[in-house]
C-alpha cells in the first residue's frame, strides 16, 4: 500500500468530521484554480545585434504572469537590444524596515539575465513607513536618506553577479519626483552620496549612475520643475561628481526629428549634447552617459507626437547617431518596450508591442536594424 | 473518540460563525465607506470657500485640450470645465501639468478635479472616484457612401481595410486577425489621408481610425461614417476618493448637461 493510499484511508476512517470538510474545501479550490504555465528561465542566450548600444526601457514592474515576463524580455533580446532598463519600487521589496522581499525582482533578472540582458535598475519609491503621512510617494526627507542608502546597498548585495548598473532615484527635477517639493539639486546630490556609499559598500563594482533628469524648461521657481540643466550644475556645485560613475539621462524627440541640433531653449532628442558638454566642464568627460529613457510618440493627437512613419526613422536615426558619433553614451534605451495593459491615452503611442504582444511596425523595424535585414516600410 | 464525535458536532457551528465574522468585516469595511460618503467634504467647501474650482489637465491633446497660439488653453475639456464652474458659481482655474503627474497632484491637492480626457481606470478605483463617462473615444470606420456603413468587426471579414501605419488601428486590426479569426487585408498607409485617398480610389474597401480623426473626413458628401464605433473607451472626470459630495455634483451636472443638450453641442463644436 502505497503512503497516498494510507493517507486517504486514513482520512475516510479516522480522520474527524471537521478535517475531512477542510481536505474537501481544499480539493475543491485546487480544482478551481486554473493550472499556472510552467516557465523556467532557460539556458543563458545572448542578444545578437548589430548595434550593442541599442536598449530599451522594459515595464515589468506590475507584471503579474511570470511567462508575460519571460516573452517580454525573450522580445528585446529577439529586437537586438542588450540592454534593459527596469523599475524596482523601494516600497514593493522594503514593506517594513529590513524585511526584504526579492520574489518579484529576481525573477525579472533572472529572467534578464538568462536572455544575455544588461540590466539598469530604476531604485525610488517611498514605502509608507519611511515618510511622513499624508505625503506622496516620492516624498523623501533627509531623516529618510539613510533607509534609502541601505536599500540601494540590500539591493546591490542581493543582485551582486546579476544587476551591475543602479540608478538613483529618478527625475528629482520636478516636483512630482521629488514628494512635490521644490527640486532641491543640494537635497538630491546627498542622498546621492549617501547610496553610492552604501552601494559601494556592498559591491564595490557596481556601477552607480545619477539619475536621469527630466527635459523641462521651467525655471528656477518654478512650482512644477527646475530646467534639468541648471539643476545638473548645481548638483555639481555641490559635489555630486564625486557621487556617481556614470550618468542616466533621459532624451524625449517629440516633435522635433533626430539631427535637430540641440539649444538650451528646446527640448530634443539632442539636447542630451547640453549634459554631456556639462560633464566635460565640471571634469567629468571619462564617465559614461545611459539614455534611459528617450524615443517619440506616435499617438495620433497628441501635440507632441510624430507619424509612426517619422517615429521609426527617428529612432532609427538615434540608435545610428548612439553609435557612431557619441562614443560618451554606452546605451540608449527607448521608452518603453510594452505596458502591461494599455493606458488608453496618448501614452500608448511611446509603446514598441502592445499589451497582448502584437509587434508595432516599429518592432519589427528595429529587429530588421538591428539584424541588419532590408526594411519593410523605411525608405532608406 | 468523544473528542473527535464533539468535534463533529461542533464544527458546522464553527463554520457558521467563521461566515458571520467574514460577513461582519463586509459590513465594517462598507461603514467606513458610509461614514466617508455621510462627512464632510473637504475638497467641495474649498471650491466655494475659494470661489475657484481647480482643475488639472495636460493640454496637448485636442480637442480636449491644447493651448492655442495665445497661451490660452482651449477644448473640450476646457469649455466641459467652465460649464460645470458655472453651474457651481465659482470661478474655474487650469493647471496644466504632465499626463504621469495628474492623478499623484490630485492626491497632493493640487486641484480639485482631472478633466483631461481620462480614460476610466479600475486599477485607480481605490484612490479615485469616476464620473459617469461624459464622451466616447475609440475606432470608427470610414466607407465610401454608396457602399453603405460598417459598424460590425465580422463586416470587414474579406475586405481590404486601409489603416495609418502604427496606428491604434492598425494594432487592433493585427490582433484581431491573430486572435479572433478576422480575415481581412490590411493596407497600412504613412498616414491617414493616404488610406483615406485608398478608399476613395477604390484600392480599399473601408477605411479603420480613431473616431475624432474621422470627424474630418465624414462630413464630405462621398464619405460615410459608422453609426456604431467598433471600441467604445468612456471618457471620464477623476476627483479624490475623498470627495464624495463633488463627486456626486460632478454627476449630476453631466447627467443634466447631457438631458439639456450641452454635452452634444460640445461634441458637435470640437470634434
Amino acid at each position: 500500500m502505497s503512503g497516498s493510499d494510507g493517507a486517504v484511508r486514513w482520512i475516510r476512517e479516522r480522520a474527524p468530521a471537521w478535517a475531512r470538510v477542510v481536505v474537501s474545501l481544499w480539493v475543491v479550490w485546487m480544482l478551481s484554480v486554473p493550472p499556472q504555465r510552467l516557465v523556467v528561465p532557460g539556458p543563458l542566450r545572448q542578444v545578437e545585434t548589430l548595434n550593442p548600444k541599442m536598449g530599451v526601457h522594459t515595464r515589468l514592474t506590475d507584471e503579474v504572469e511570470e511567462w508575460k515576463i519571460q516573452q517580454t524580455l525573450a522580445m528585446v533580446r529577439q529586437m537586438g537590444a542588450p540592454w534593459v532598463v527596469e523599475y524596482f519600487p523601494w516600497a514593493y521589496y522594503e514593506p517594513s524596515p529590513g524585511r526584504y522581499q526579492w520574489g518579484h525582482a529576481d525573477v525579472v533578472v533572472d529572467h534578464a539575465v538568462a536572455q544575455g540582458l544588461t540590466v539598469l535598475a530604476r531604485i525610488d519609491y517611498v514605502p509608507e513607513w519611511a515618510r511622513p503621512e499624508e505625503t506622496t510617494t516620492r516624498y523623501l526627507d533627509e531623516a529618510g536618506y539613510d533607509d534609502y542608502a541601505a536599500f540601494v546597498g540590500a539591493f546591490v548585495e542581493h543582485f551582486r553577479g546579476r544587476v551591475q548598473y543602479v540608478i538613483i532615484w529618478n527625475e528629482p527635477n520636478l516636483s512630482f519626483e521629488w514628494g512635490y517639493r521644490q527640486p532641491d539639486p543640494e537635497g538630491y546630490t546627498e542622498l546621492l552620496r549617501r547610496a553610492y556609499l552604501s552601494a559601494k559598500e556592498a559591491n564595490p563594482d557596481v556601477i552607480v549612475l545619477a539619475a536621469g533628469l527630466a527635459p523641462t524648461l521651467a525655471p528656477v521657481g518654478d512650482p512644477w520643475g527646475m530646467d534639468e540643466l541648471i539643476f545638473m550644475q548645481r548638483m555639481y556645485d555641490a559635489g555630486a561628481g564625486q557621487w556617481f560613475d556614470g550618468l542616466a539621462a533621459h532624451s524625449y524627440g517629440l516633435s522635433f526629428s533626430a539631427d535637430e541640433p540641440p539649444a538650451e531653449d528646446r527640448l530634443n532628442w539632442r539636447r542630451v549634447e547640453l549634459l554631456r558638454d556639462m560633464m566635460v566642464a565640471n571634469g567629468d568627460g571619462d564617465k559614461l552617459v545611459y539614455i534611459t529613457e528617450a524615443g517619440w510618440n506616435d499617438h495620433p493627437r497628441w501635440t507632441k507626437a510624430v507619424s509612426s512613419y517619422d517615429r521609426i526613422q527617428n529612432t532609427v536615426d538615434a540608435y545610428e547617431m548612439a553609435l557612431h558619433d557619441w562614443e560618451w553614451c554606452a546605451a540608449l534605451c527607448v521608452w518603453a518596450f510594452r505596458y502591461p495593459w494599455p493606458a488608453r491615452s496618448f501614452q500608448d503611442g511611446f509603446t514598441l508591442v502592445t499589451p497582448e504582444f502584437v509587434p508595432k511596425p516599429i518592432y519589427s523595424e528595429l529587429v530588421r536594424y538591428a539584424q541588419g535585414e532590408p526594411f519593410e516600410y523605411l525608405e532608406r | 473518540m468523544g473528542n473527535r464525535r464533539g468535534w463533529a458536532r461542533w464544527w458546522p457551528l464553527g463554520f457558521a460563525l467563521a461566515i458571520v465574522a467574514y460577513a461582519l468585516l463586509q459590513v465594517v469595511g462598507g461603514s467606513l465607506d458610509l461614514r466617508l460618503r455621510l462627512g464632510r467634504d473637504e475638497v467641495w467647501e474649498g471650491i466655494h470657500a475659494r470661489g475657484v474650482l481647480r482643475v488639472g489637465m495636460e493640454a496637448s491633446y485636442p480637442p480636449f485640450e491644447f493651448t492655442d497660439a495665445d497661451g490660452v488653453v482651449q477644448g473640450f475639456d476646457v469649455d466641459l470645465a467652465r460649464a460645470l464652474a458655472e453651474r457651481w458659481g465659482v470661478e474655474v482655474q487650469f493647471v496644466d501639468l504632465h499626463y504621469d503627474g495628474l492623478v499623484e497632484a490630485l492626491l497632493a491637492e493640487k486641484f480639485d478635479l482631472i478633466i483631461s480626457a481620462l480614460p476610466y481606470e479600475e486599477r485607480l478605483t481605490r484612490d479615485l472616484s469616476y464620473s459617469r463617462p461624459y464622451a466616447y473615444l475609440g475606432l470608427q470606420t470610414i466607407s465610401r457612401s454608396e457602399g453603405g456603413s460598417v459598424s460590425q468587426l465580422s463586416e470587414l471579414d474579406g475586405r481590404v481595410v486601409a489603416v495609418e501605419l502604427g496606428s491604434e488601428a492598425h494594432q487592433y486590426l493585427r490582433l484581431q486577425m491573430r486572435d479572433h479569426g478576422l480575415q481581412a487585408e490590411i493596407l497600412a498607409e504613412r498616414t491617414l489621408e493616404q488610406a483615406v485617398e485608398a478608399l476613395r480610389q477604390g484600392r480599399a474597401d473601408l477605411v479603420v481610425c480613431d473616431r475624432v480623426e474621422a470627424a474630418s473626413y465624414i462630413q464630405a458628401d462621398d464619405l460615410l461614417g459608422s453609426e456604431a464605433l467598433l471600441t467604445a473607451e468612456p471618457v471620464v472626470i477623476a476627483a479624490p476618493r475623498t470627495a464624495p459630495t463633488l463627486q456626486s455634483e460632478v454627476d449630476a451636472a453631466l447627467r443634466a448637461m447631457q438631458e439639456d443638450g450641452t454635452l452634444a453641442r460640445l461634441e458637435q463644436r470640437w470634434f
